[in-house]
């Protein structure tokens, strides 16, 4: 099955936690069928993933509408590269 | 054998002589000014006493004790300056809130105009590092004051004399990390400048350190080779070899300066902060916002609180998107924290700012070539604040002519060999900004963001005369063809809607930082008998200061006849000639700066017109007379002496 993968900040919905990551994890994949793997903090309600999506399309679009639908996050945002201006 | 004895000892005697002058000028550099001072200028109203002050220094001394007594101060002439304006001794040296609150006592007298400390003023300090040179052209040109040649450079010199920086500021680069072992840099448990950072990497294969997350904020390298690439995450890479972009920055920022080393940094002594955020080849957003936040002092879930929270952060990264509200937010809260965050408009040669320049808040910086054109590579756009050098080759081979030299390292993957080199790139006019930023906190440690980014923006240099080989950046025309090409390859003449306020000017930022700004808007023309209204409404008081009083003055080849000339605005009219208006601002403390304008009045005059000697605004008869027996004084002095 062919994967594609993103990275995405997102902002926990009110009473949403990341306290067990693996427990996020596996619970975003229960309610929502959607696969994301913790990949970093940013501030205290927001997060990076890496979106692992199904089917393959432009930026995971769908598993983000998907992701949106659970009410599980108010916002999410692709986080995406920057680089240096030498 | 006596020769070369008396040769030894000439030598012996000379390398002493070189010794002490160059302990005297060491210690000329530490004994800079506390700012206390015993004297104070004090200029009284015209038609006070105008007779007497010019007739008699007696008259002068009695003016001056007649002023003691009536403010309650212990002061004595101690000379004078002009018929009006005497400097005086106060019985002991004040500084800070007395000297200041004495400079208000003097200055509520109502027969004084004003009332200035008076400062001690020095040379300008130019630091003994090789690379800043002196004599022939420094690899440092954009730090020195502009000439005819070098007309972007930042004038770092005059604002090093108001202050070098200090300690108790913190510089964050949100970079590839730091070279702490550079020798123009250093640990700063070990005396350096650089305190210990962050690595807020979290991806490793970024990281290139072997984990994610760390309290590392060293560089390990962020080579791409051709391995890399069949890796997905760098797919879409170039191959490079280590860029030590966050040293090159550092050493911009806060290089170990005045140590006869290397390269001058910006601030002497403020201090650097490295958060890693961009790692082999790119940097992600998380990584960036969360090295934002825990450089400012703010939470980043799971990492200790930074114990050295940045003022100011430089982001010399970037790319073209829109702002994001994860950006939006963290900055508000930086905001709210009193830090500032200058960000790179970016090398795409676009016309708009990258991101996050492009968001609120934050100071974008476009970069500019050595005689002030916008260099083909940067950003321009209305969403641009201000435009610093960011290094320009003119020769198409050989050694380019005017890059930015900083600290780097010769290692194309790990670190090797400290080494300097030179870069371009709006990542290095950033850096300048933030620097500057640095020192203005260090001259005023309570002043706001909002106060930075207004006095960084009031206080840069116009833009130079158009080029006219060059279109405007901001002509419509000026914009990239089928193939990509942009006219002149990128390179465009700048205004204040293309390349932000104008040229980044340091000593006029830091003098602002503790003083008002006076601003000037009017016709820079007229016609003779023409009545016609100069502006300085805009000026701006010192921070934390708002109220502000205003002195008009002009002098020019004609006559001109002035309204009233302690308003926010002047009405001026005047005989054909050429003429300068100056406005001086003050403040409650004492504080005061000036703008002069150039004025062309063209026509012929319906009053005689042409005046000699200058001298603009009318001549009353009070004026006449006194200006008559001041001549009369004058003749009689220069008789005695001869």
């Amino acid at each position: 099955m062919p994967e594609q993968s993103t990275r995405i900040i997102v902002t926990l919905a009110p009473g949403v936690e990341v306290a067990d990551r693996t427990a996020f994890e596996r619970m975003v994949l229960e309610r929502t069928s959607v696969k994301l793997v913790y990949a970093a903090a940013v501030a205290d309600r927001v997060h990076a993933f890496t979106l692992l999506c199904e089917p393959v399309d432009a930026g995971c679009a769908h598993a983000k509408e998907v992701l949106m639908d659970s009410d599980l996050f108010t916002s999410i945002a692709d986080d995406k590269r920057r680089g240096s201006y030498r | 054998m006596k020769a070369s004895r008396i040769l030894i000892g000439t030598i012996i005697a000379a390398v002493a002589l070189m010794a002490a002058s160059a302990h005297a000028e060491k210690m000329a550099r530490v004994m800079r000014p506390s700012g206390s001072t015993d004297r104070i200028i004090v200029k009284f109203r015209d038609g006070v006493a105008r007779a007497q002050s010019v007739t008699s220094e007696a008259a002068a001394t009695d003016r001056v004790a007649q002023l003691a007594t009536r403010a309650g101060v212990r002061m004595r002439l101690a000379r004078s300056v002009s018929p009006q304006m005497h400097a005086v001794r106060l019985e002991r040296p004040l500084e800070g809130a007395q000297l200041r609150e004495m400079i208000a006592q003097i200055g509520r007298d109502a027969a004084v105009e004003y009332a200035v400390a008076d400062q001690r003023k020095y040379r300008s300090l130019i630091p003994n590092d090789p690379r800043y040179g002196t004599g022939q052209v420094s690899q440092e040109w954009w730090l020195t004051p502009p000439s005819s040649t070098f007309v972007s450079p930042i004038d770092a010199e005059r604002a090093w004399d108001i202050t070098t920086g200090s300690p108790a500021v913190v510089v964050a680069v949100l970079d590839s990390g730091v070279l702490y072992d550079h020798p123009d840099l250093g640990r700063f448990a070990q005396g350096g400048k650089v305190l210990p950072g962050y690595d807020m990497i979290s991806d490793p294969a970024v990281a290139n350190d072997g984990d994610g997350r760390d309290p590392d904020g060293s560089d390990p390298g962020d080579w791409i080779t051709q391995a890399d690439l069949s890796n997905t995450t760098f797919s879409d890479c170039e191959i490079s070899d280590s860029s030590w972009h966050g040293t090159h920055i550092a050493g911009i920022i806060g290089a170990q300066t005045d140590n006869g080393v290397g390269v001058a940094g910006i601030g002497w002594k403020n201090l650097v902060l490295p958060v890693r955020v961009l790692g082999k080849c790119f940097g992600f957003d998380s990584d960036i916002i969360a090295g934002m936040r825990w450089a400012g002092g703010l939470s980043v879930p799971g990492i200790p609180v930074n114990p050295n929270p940045a003022r100011v952060i430089n982001m010399s990264l970037g790319s073209q998107d829109a702002c994001t509200n994860a950006y939006r937010s963290a900055l508000d809260e930086l905001k709210a924290a009193g830090v500032l965050v200058v960000a790179a408009a970016g090398n795409e040669g676009s016309g708009a700012s990258a991101s996050p320049g492009n968001c609120p808040g934050v100071i974008s910086v476009t970069a500019l070539r050595h005689v002030g054109t916008k260099v083909g590579f940067a950003n321009w756009g209305t969403d641009v604040t201000i435009a610093a050098p960011g290094g320009n080759c003119v020769n198409l081979s050989g050694d380019c002519l005017y890059p930015i030299v900083s600290t780097s390292n010769a290692g194309k993957q790990q670190p090797g060999e400290m080494t300097y080199d030179g870069g371009l790139g709006t990542s290095f006019s950033t850096p300048m900004v933030a620097g500057v930023a640095g020192l203005m906190i260090a001259a005023n440690p309570t002043i706001s963001v909002a106060d930075l980014t207004q006095r960084l923006r009031l206080t840069a240099r116009a833009f130079p005369a158009a080029d006219p080989s060059l279109l405007s950046c901001s002509n419509s025309d000026f914009k990239a063809d089928a193939a990509g090409n942009l006219p002149n390859d990128g390179q465009c003449n700048c205004d204040t809607s293309s390349c932000g306020a104008g040229m980044l000017d340091a000593a006029a930022a830091v003098r602002s930082a503790n003083n008002p700004i006076a601003l000037i808007a009017g016709p820079g023309s007229a016609s003779a008998g023409q009545s016609i209204t100069i502006d300085g409404s805009a000026s701006v008081g010192s921070p934390g200061i708002g109220t502000i009083t205003y002195r008009w003055q002009a002098t020019g080849d004609g006559t001109a006849t002035l309204g009233a000339t302690n308003g926010p605005t002047l009405n001026f009219s005047a005989t054909a000639g050429s003429y300068s208006v100056t406005l001086t601002v003050t403040d409650a403390s004492g504080h005061s700066d000036s703008r002069t304008v150039a004025l062309q009045v063209t026509g012929s005059t319906s009053n005689g017109g042409g005046g000699s000697g200058g001298g603009g605004g009318s001549v009353d008869a009070e004026q006449l007379l006194a200006l008559m027996a001041f001549c009369l004084f004058g003749a009689l002095r220069a008789r005695r002496r001869e």
